[in-house]
Formats: C-alpha cells, structure tokens, sequence
C-alpha cells in the first residue's frame, strides 16, 4: 500500500470515527447515540485493518476481529440497560436521565 | 510425582471454591456441605500424604514453578510451591483443621437456621486455598497473593452475617487494621526486591546472608520493620490486636477456622518462613519477641476478665499467638511452629466444642449462664475441658504442655535478656492455666437442665470435635520432632530447676481458677474492668482520639490563639491607660475629638480580640472551610448528570492532548 492510500485511508477511518463523536454529542435519543458509538468502533476497527495492511501483517485484522466482538457484547449490555431506563424513566432521551447532578 | 502432587495441593480447594461459586443448578444443602468437605478434604489428604512422603523418605525441599506470575521489565516472579519441614507440618495442620472445621459447619450452620451455605462454603474453600498458598509459597509475590485472598476472605467471613450492624462494623474493624499490616508487609516485599532484585525466597535468602550478616545496616532493619509489622497486623498481636475479639461476630466454624489455621496464624508462620531475613536484620528480633510476650500477657489477662465465652477464646488466641512471636523473636522458629500445631488442635476443639455448648444452652454465651453444661450435653463439655486442659498446658498428659514447654525453652536460651522473656512466658502461661480452668469451671458447674432445649451433636459433629480433642490432648510426642524437624536443630532443653517452674505454672493457674471457683477469688473489680476492656484497646482507640483532637487544637491555634488575645488585649488596655492619662490631664473634651476615637477603636479592638471562638485565627480556619466548601460546589456545578456534557468534556480534553501530542512531536 503506497503513503498516499494509506493516509487516505486513516482520514476516511479518522472522519468516520468523527461523525460517530458528533453524533454521540448532538443525539439525544439513546438508541442514535448507540448507533452513533457503533460508527466509532467501526472507524477503530477500519483504522486497525488499514494499518494491519500498511505492515503486511494479520494483527490488524486480529483486533479488528476482537473489537468485533466487544462490540456485539456491548451492544446486548447496551440494549438491556436502555430497556432498564426506559422503564425507569419513561424516557428515550439521555438527558432526562441526569439523577447524577452534583 | 512428588512436585506434580504439591502444585496440585491447592488444586481441590480451589475447585471446590469455582464449584460452589459457578455451578449453574441451585444445590442441595447437603451437597453444599459435601462439596465444601471434599475441597477441604482433597486438599488435606494431598498434604498429608506429600507430608508423610517428605518425612518418611527424609528427602530435602523440593520445589515447583508452576507458572511464571508476574512478568515485566526486571521483576520476573514465578507462582512457585515449596515443601519444606516448614511447609510441610503447615500445610498439614491448616488441611486436617479444614476439613474437620467443614464437615462441622455442613451440620452445625444449617442447625443454626443459617441459609446461603453455599456462599459460606464457597468462600471457606476460597479461604483454605490462600493459606496453602501462603504456607506453600516459594516466592514473596506468591506468598503475598495467598495473605490478600486469606485477608479478603476473612472479611467476607466476619462479616457473613451482613445484616447485623456488629457484623459489618467488625468485617471493616479487621478489614481496615489488616491492610495496614498488609500495606506495609507489600512495601518491606517492594523494599526487597528494589534491594536484591528478586522476589524468590531461596536467592533472596541467599542475597540476605551475603549483605546482612557482617555489618546489619539501617535499611535492613527497616525492611524487618516492615515485614514485622504485616505479621502482628495479621496475627493481631500488640498493637495491632484490637481486631480479633469483635471478630467474633462471625458464625463459629469461621471462628474457630479463623483462629486455629488460616487467618491470625499466617503472621506467625510469615516470621517463621523469612526467619533467615528477620533474625539478620537488626534488633527485630528482641521487638518480635517482646511485643510477643506483651500480648501473651496482656491478652490473658485480657481473657481472664471476659464474660463472653467466645471473646474469652478470641483472646486466648491473642496470648498464644504472642507465646509463637515470642519463641519466633527468640530464635526458635521450632517452638513456634510446634506451638502452632498444638494451638491449632485445642483452639479448633474450644471453638467447635463452645459452639455445641452454646447451643444446647439456648445460643447462650454469657460464662455466668452456661453452667451446667456437663449435664445438657456431655460431649462438648468434655471435648471443651479436655481442649482447656491442653490450653492452659495441663503437664504431661496435653500436647499444650509440650509445646509451651518448648516455647519456654527457646526463651530462656535467647541472649542476655532470655531469663526475662523466660520469667515473662512463666508468668503468662500461669495466666493462660487461671482462664482456661475458669472456662471450664465455669461450665461445669451446676445449673438445672434447660428443658427442650437438649440439641444433641449430630455424628459429624461429633467425630470433628472428637477427632481435635483427641489431638489436643495426643500431639504431646509430635511437638519434639516437629520443633526439630522445622528448626533444623536439636531442641534446647530445660534445666530440672526451670523444667519444674515450667510444671509448677500451669498447676498454679489452674489452683488458683479452682480457689476463685470456690469462691475464695480475690476482689479487683477495677483490674477486672481494665482487662475486660482488653488493656488498652480502649486506651489505644482513645489516646488516637485524644491526640488527634490535641492537634487540631493546636493547628487551630489554641496556645496561639491564647498569645494572640493576651497581645490583643494588652494594647487596648495600654491604649486605655494613655487615653484615661490625657483625659484626666486635658479636662472634659468633645466626643467626637480624636481621644473618643482612640477609645472606640481599641475597644473595637479588644472586642475583636476578645469574642470567644470568633478571633482572627478561627475566622482564618473558617475561611480555610469555607474556601474548600465553595470550590467543593464549583466543583459540583461541572457534575451536571447529563451523560452528553460528560462526553464533551473528555472528548474535548482527547482533542487537546491530541493536540499536545502533535505540538511535542
């Protein structure tokens, strides 16, 4: 892979992941800010394969395969605890759940 | 065949502890305590057997890695087991304590009413894995991660009974004084290592003899500090030993496994297992060995005045722990652990037979009300006065006898200041004679029947408690061997003169128990309610208090503040004086005139000064708190509770260290 694809490529994963932060900041409605959380494990999982190959190696691939994982995990934990707040709160949006406030 | 059977020694234990843990199907009570046993029960018959093998074939230590543990840059320590004389004699007692001590509580704590067994044995099983881990340890690392498993779950033990404040309040007592032992113990173990550069025993040791034994220096002594300061930590021995009689609160067969094996005599075999680094370093042994002494003392006399059968054990265990540090400060690590074995037997047979006893009177503790215990039920009283027998080292006939006797020995040959040690351990093994008999006495004595309340001993019961007292009262032989066996050299023995002391002192407590029983006790109630409170357990707890609170007087400027006001008010009645003075020589003037307003501001003055709690300083120390109070709610306003604020703020602060990185770059 020459320098210029693989800088290409990291700005596309970099992009991604940014979207993914946006998105997690200006959502409001729990299920989008997960989605928004997906994007940004997909931009490290992306990143970690761009890199594996820029070395010629199968870590990348390795890891990427791993935060695979973590990531469906995170997801079932994820939606449980949104079922949880929705019964605890009656409520979709993150804001509401601010019981936390110093 | 041999290393492979002494990494597989803890094996069982733990198994059983991953069972009870994760076993995914609700568990019968029977199968709880069964499971419980056959943990227990495998890892003592591996001992055992590797015991007998080591002591049959009279073959040397042999050691096993069984896997590297921590690995970084220099620290390179190995999970590795040892079995030694020392390991050995350990290992077995703590494995036949066990599994006498589970195969109890499957019949005794469901008798209790008691549910949650499976936690319970879960965490007993848990609890003899990282004694074996500690008396099987090759390394400090692997050593240290046994005493935090046995630490931690001591204080889940104590405190099983978690919905009772007592409970709780004595798991975090332990807990918390324990740590600071343990804290200590793991800055001695980094002390070593940043020292020689390892953490196994054997090079350790072998670093220790080159660069101590010529000329002790002043870190070395600091490191025996330490380690000796995790020891009496854990094995509560003065001043440490505040913790051991509310741990009481646990349920009885986590007392008595507490007591006999795995928790308070892990200090001892601690010092007994780096007694090559202890007896090098300078002056920790006379301390381990005069502390010792304190508590053998202190805490008889402590148990002498208890009302509380099971706090009169708890202190009893205190008193002949310190009989072990004293043999340990006194070079003879032998005694010590000879005592070890025997205490183990006898303190296991009280405790169970004090929970039969108890029982049977109705769960009653008091000493005063459980008399007639003879007649309710005959085994555990005559399992308990047999195992007190060989508390107060009855002579001859209880293995208490030999290894106090022992103990006596290794002081009286320790130095210069052995014959005061020596006088000493008489005095407290009289000590130890007066209270046990009373223990006894105490239970023997008449007292109707309580009716429907006989709760006779099931058969597990039976043979557990059966099984100790007959080693309580049959390890007298075993004592000699084992102390030679661990200590590598013949024991000492007693002159006829200092023997027949040894005799007399035991005989002489337990007469002078017998007067006081007869009603011939002489009055001290003011002694009596000194030792109740333990000697000092309130003294300490209060002299912490009291100091604390005379320093914050003095940082809040108390004497300061008395300066201050005398300065204060010596000016305004200075003031007062030249103003009266010119007053008097200028005649009557105008109020207003600068006189009245020399007045008025020294009597605003000494107002200022004057007005109590209210003077400079303590308006200084309030604006400390306050100051602390307002950045503590600026603070607060950040805690919004909205999850998207907290995201920002950790996202912009990645951004800048980003940023940062790449400026650096």
């Amino acid at each position: 892979m020459s320098g210029a694809a693989f800088v290409t490529l990291i700005a596309a994963s970099s992009g991604l992941f940014a979207i993914g932060l946006f998105g997690l900041l200006l959502r409001r409605t729990v299920i989008l800010q997960l989605v928004s959380l997906e994007l940004m494990l997909a931009a490290g999982g992306f990143a970690f394969v761009v890199a594996g190959a820029r070395h010629g190696g199968a870590e990348g691939q390795g890891m990427f395969v791993l935060v695979l994982t973590v990531a469906a995990a995170e997801a079932a934990v994820a939606l449980v605890l949104f079922l949880r707040l929705r019964a605890l709160a009656d409520s979709a949006d993150s804001d509401a759940f601010d019981r936390l406030r110093g | 065949m041999a290393e492979a059977l002494l990494a597989l020694i803890p094996a069982p234990a733990l198994i059983g502890f991953a069972l009870l843990l994760g076993w995914p199907a609700p568990l019968s009570a029977r199968m709880e305590g069964r499971l419980g046993a056959a943990a227990a029960g495998g890892s003592a018959a591996l001992a055992l057997g590797l015991a007998a093998w080591l002591f049959a074939t009279g073959s040397g230590a042999i050691r096993v890695e069984v896997a590297p543990f921590v690995v970084t840059g220099g620290l390179e320590a190995m999970l590795a087991l040892r079995f030694d004389a020392l390991s050995a004699v350990a290992s077995g007692t703590v494995g036949v304590v066990g599994v006498l001590v589970v195969l109890y509580a499957a019949e005794f704590m469901p008798r209790e009413g008691e549910t949650r067994l499976r936690r319970l044995f879960a965490l007993l099983s848990l609890f003899l894995a990282g004694m074996f881990a500690v008396v099987l340890a090759d390394d400090l690392v692997a050593l240290f991660l046994g005493w935090e498993i046995v630490g931690l779950c001591s204080y889940f033990l104590i405190g099983w009974r978690s919905r009772e404040a007592a409970a709780a309040d004595a798991a975090r007592q332990a807990f918390v004084v324990t740590r600071i032992g343990d804290a200590l113990l793991l800055a001695g173990i980094a002390a070593l290592f940043a020292r020689f550069g390892t953490t196994s025993l054997p090079e350790l040791f072998g670093a220790v003899e080159g660069a101590w034994r010529g000329g002790a220096t002043l870190a070395a002594g600091a490191i025996g500090a330490l380690v000796l300061a995790g020891a009496l930590a854990k094995s509560a021995q003065v001043p440490f030993h505040v913790w051991l009689p509310d741990a009481m609160a646990g349920p009885t067969p986590v007392s008595a496994l507490l007591h006999a094996a795995t928790m308070v005599a892990a200090g001892a075999f601690l010092l007994a297992r780096l007694a090559p680094l202890t007896e090098a370093a300078p002056g920790i042994g006379a301390a381990t060995a005069w502390l010792g002494l304190a508590g053998a003392l202190g805490a008889g006399l402590a148990a002498l005045a208890q009302r509380d059968v099971k706090r009169l054990l708890a202190w009893s265990t205190v008193s002949q722990i310190g009989f072990m540090f004293l043999a340990l400060g006194a070079g003879a690590p032998g005694a010590a652990m000879a005592h070890f074995v025997t205490h183990a037997a006898f303190k296991a047979a009280l405790f169970l037979a004090a929970g039969l006893v108890s029982r049977e009177a109705g769960h009653e503790r008091r000493l005063d009300r459980l008399g007639g215990a003879r007649r309710r039920g005959p085994l555990g009283f005559w399992v308990f006065a047999a195992a007190a027998l060989a508390l107060g080292g009855a002579p001859w006939v209880t293995a208490g006898f030999w290894s106090k006797e022992l103990v006596l020995a290794g002081a009286l040959g320790a130095g210069p200041l052995g014959p005061a040690l020596w006088a000493g351990a008489v005095a407290a093994s009289a000590v130890t004679a007066a209270y046990a008999g009373r223990a006894a006495l105490a239970l023997a004595r008449g007292g109707a029947p309580r009716e429907g309340a006989t709760d006779g001993p099931g058969a597990a019961e039976a043979a557990a408690v059966l099984v100790l007292a007959a080693l309580a009262l049959g390890l007298g032989p075993a004592a000699g061997p084992v102390a030679e066996a661990v200590g590598g050299a013949a024991t000492p023995h007693l002159g006829a003169a200092a023997a027949g002391i040894g005799v007399a002192a035991p005989l002489a407590g337990f007469s002078a128990a017998l007067l006081a029983e007869a009603g011939w006790a002489p009055r001290a109630p003011r002694l009596a309610a000194a030792a109740r409170g333990g000697f000092g357990v309130d003294a300490i707890r209060g002299a912490v208090a009291g100091g604390f609170g005379r320093m914050v007087h003095a940082v809040s400027g108390d004497p300061l503040a008395r300066g201050m006001h005398a300065l204060a008010g010596g000016v305004p009645r200075l003031a007062a004086t030249f103003a009266s003075g010119a007053a008097d020589g200028a005649g009557p003037r105008a109020p207003g005139g600068p006189e009245a307003w020399r007045r008025r501001g020294a009597e605003r003055l000494a107002r200022f000064a004057r007005a109590p709690g209210d003077d400079l300083l303590d308006r200084l120390w309030r604006g400390v708190a306050a100051g602390a109070a307002g950045m503590g709610r600026m603070a607060g306003r950040a805690q919004g509770g909205r999850l998207r604020g907290y995201l920002a703020g950790s996202a912009i602060g990645a951004a800048l260290l980003l940023l940062l990185g790449w400026a650096a770059a």
